[in-house]
């Protein structure tokens, strides 16, 4: 019969500091996580769970304290509020019309960043700082650029000979859009052009050289090489900023407030005007139950897209 | 030689970048007069400091500075005593419940703050905390929390282990050689991933909205935000608070932009 005596023996050489080595490599890093996770769990997933009870109730705390139970209520109304399918196509058009030029811009910069030449450790600087500006100083910024009777951009228009007036653009919904688009594209391109450039710069160059023996141009070296290397980045770097575009209300509430006429009042928007200028938080709840809704669906869905198209 | 291929476009590029910038700030400089001319000057004939003293005297600007500096230090402060411990941990240590750990800070990343936003308001409203600095301090550091601990965490993997060992093997306990050790030579990524906490606070607009009626102890952001309507008319004040607004982040940008790419990857920012 044989005694299996080898891990009792070899314990001690293990542990070789002995107990308080076993205590800590056990119960030290739940101690130095704990708080964290303590913070993160109660700060964030109580209020969501805590939004989802809120959905079922009729609250409007700027009135008075009652919290009455409305049983579907609210989900009813939201079926059936035009202004909550409108912002849904706002939130499509804002979202689309962020990500797409923001993402052409920072693969354009990324490709560019990732030649050397003269002083492009300062460029590359540069070009990251519309990152660090707020919400609100981009969306003063580019109100004044655009302004629609004395700003610059139609001074410039006009001396270019592209419009004969100042074009008024915060009137019509496209060019409301489009003032959103391109301050957006200001603050944000920045975001793909490092993440892109670092997944560029991870290629190793003995991979171009192989390609260049055979013979590929520029262009299919960049078809067939760099793209299908950094496809995992851009499906992460899109698939992000997507969900952060939909959610983020700080630059269209400074810019348009949803404005003209509720044309730019996307989800996101919508909630924080339900809860803020209308004070109904029941149904803010329950617009932000779908707004997660929306958004685990457009992820998963985001997901399998991309495992399915990266089998090939 | 051919090089213009890549100068041209980032030329095109940083005026895109930059001219915003230097139109703010030349605006802001401008006098009444100077400011609403059409056609603009592009550099301005008069330049005077009109607009920032204006904003000083006649708005709440002090006010709104003084209150995001609180706020937003208190946030790094107590982001700085969690994420060192908790960077550290997840660095350092295998155990049981990490990757749900690591799920569970990657969806927090991702909820939106105006998902957020009515239930908090709701249970700050029942402890009877709102309307004070330190509920944003206390959202803040919940919010920004995941991103901070995993870009610490990073920091402290850059670090070889063999550090650790050597401290312990001359006699420092865990946290000894965590505090006298590894914190030094993680120093830069402890600074970096403040600042990141200290830029994201002090942009912040829709938690401090909504949580904070009361005008004296309202922050930057909303206090711009809310000038954009009252202040049609007085664009040059409103612009002037914009420069000294981007005066920290701006600042702060030359020390983080080398650890751009690290805070972005944790999730550094979103919008």
């Amino acid at each position: 019969m044989k005694v299996v005596s080898a891990p009792t023996s070899a314990q001690p050489a293990r542990f070789p500091w002995g107990w308080g080595v076993t205590w800590q490599k056990r119960w030290l890093p739940y101690l130095l996580v704990g708080p964290v996770v303590l913070v993160v769990g109660i700060g964030v997933f109580y209020p969501v769970i805590y939004v989802v009870n809120l959905s079922l109730h009729a609250y409007s705390p700027f009135l008075g304290p009652t919290m009455r139970f409305a049983g579907a209520a609210n989900y009813l109304r939201l079926i059936a509020d035009a202004e909550f399918w409108h912002s849904l196509q706002a939130s499509a058009i804002w979202v689309a019309g962020s990500v797409i030029p923001q993402f052409l811009l920072g693969l354009g910069l990324a490709l560019l960043l990732n030649e050397r030449f003269r002083f492009r450790g300062v460029i590359r600087a540069i070009v990251l700082l519309p990152w660090v500006v707020s919400g609100v100083v981009t969306g003063i910024i580019w109100l004044w650029l655009f302004d629609g009777t004395i700003g610059v951009l139609n001074d410039l228009l006009m001396k270019a000979g592209l419009t004969l007036m100042p074009i008024p653009w915060g009137v019509q919904p496209a060019t409301s859009f489009l003032t959103l688009f391109v301050a957006n594209a200001w603050r944000g391109s920045p975001f793909f052009a490092i993440m892109l450039l670092a997944a560029l710069q991870s290629i190793s160059p003995d991979v171009y050289e192989a390609a260049m023996i055979d013979g590929a141009g520029r262009w299919q070296r960049f078809r067939y090489v760099t793209l299908p290397l950094i496809l995992n980045a851009v499906i992460i770097s899109t698939l992000l900023r997507a969900i952060w575009t939909f959610n983020y209300v700080d630059l269209i509430w400074t810019m348009t407030q949803g404005g003209p006429v509720n044309a730019t009042r996307t989800l996101a928007l919508n909630i924080f005007k339900v809860a803020y200028q209308d004070g109904d938080f029941g149904f803010a709840a329950t617009l932000a139950v779908a707004l997660c809704v929306i958004l685990l669906a457009f992820s998963g869905a985001y997901w399998q897209l991309n495992r399915f198209t990266s089998r090939d | 030689m051919g090089n213009w291929r890549i100068y041209l476009p980032i030329g095109l590029y940083l005026v895109f970048t930059l001219f915003p910038i230097y139109w703010l700030v030349n605006s802001a400089l401008k006098p009444t007069n100077e400011l609403f001319r059409f056609p603009p000057l592009y550099w301005p004939q008069h330049l005077t400091l009109q607009n920032f003293t204006d904003a000083w005297t006649t708005t709440r600007l002090g006010r709104l500075y003084v209150n995001s500096l609180i706020v937003s230090g208190l946030t790094c402060l107590l982001l700085l005593a969690l994420v060192i411990f908790g960077g550290y941990g997840m660095a350092r240590f295998r155990f049981r419940g990490k990757p749900l750990i690591l799920v569970l800070f990657l969806l927090a990343q991702i909820m939106p703050s105006v998902v957020l936003l009515v239930p908090l308001f709701t249970i700050y409203k029942h402890m009877g905390i709102l309307n004070t600095r330190m509920v944003l301090v206390l959202t803040y550091t919940i919010t920004l929390l995941p991103f901070s601990v995993l870009m610490m965490r990073g920091f402290f993997d850059s670090i070889p282990e063999e550090m650790d060992e050597a401290a312990m093997v001359d006699g420092c306990g865990r946290i000894g050689a965590l505090l006298r050790v590894v914190l030094p030579s993680a120093l830069p990524g402890v600074v970096a991933t403040t600042i990141f906490g200290f830029i994201n606070a002090w942009n912040e607009l829709v938690y401090a909205v909504i949580f904070i009626s009361t005008p004296t102890i309202q922050t930057l952001p909303v206090g711009l935000a809310s000038m954009i309507d009252e202040q049609r008319t007085d664009y040059g004040m409103l612009l002037a608070i914009g420069v000294l607004a981007l005066v920290p982040s701006l600042m702060l940008f030359a020390y983080i932009q080398r650890y751009l790419t690290q805070g972005l990857t944790a999730g550094a920012v979103k919008g």
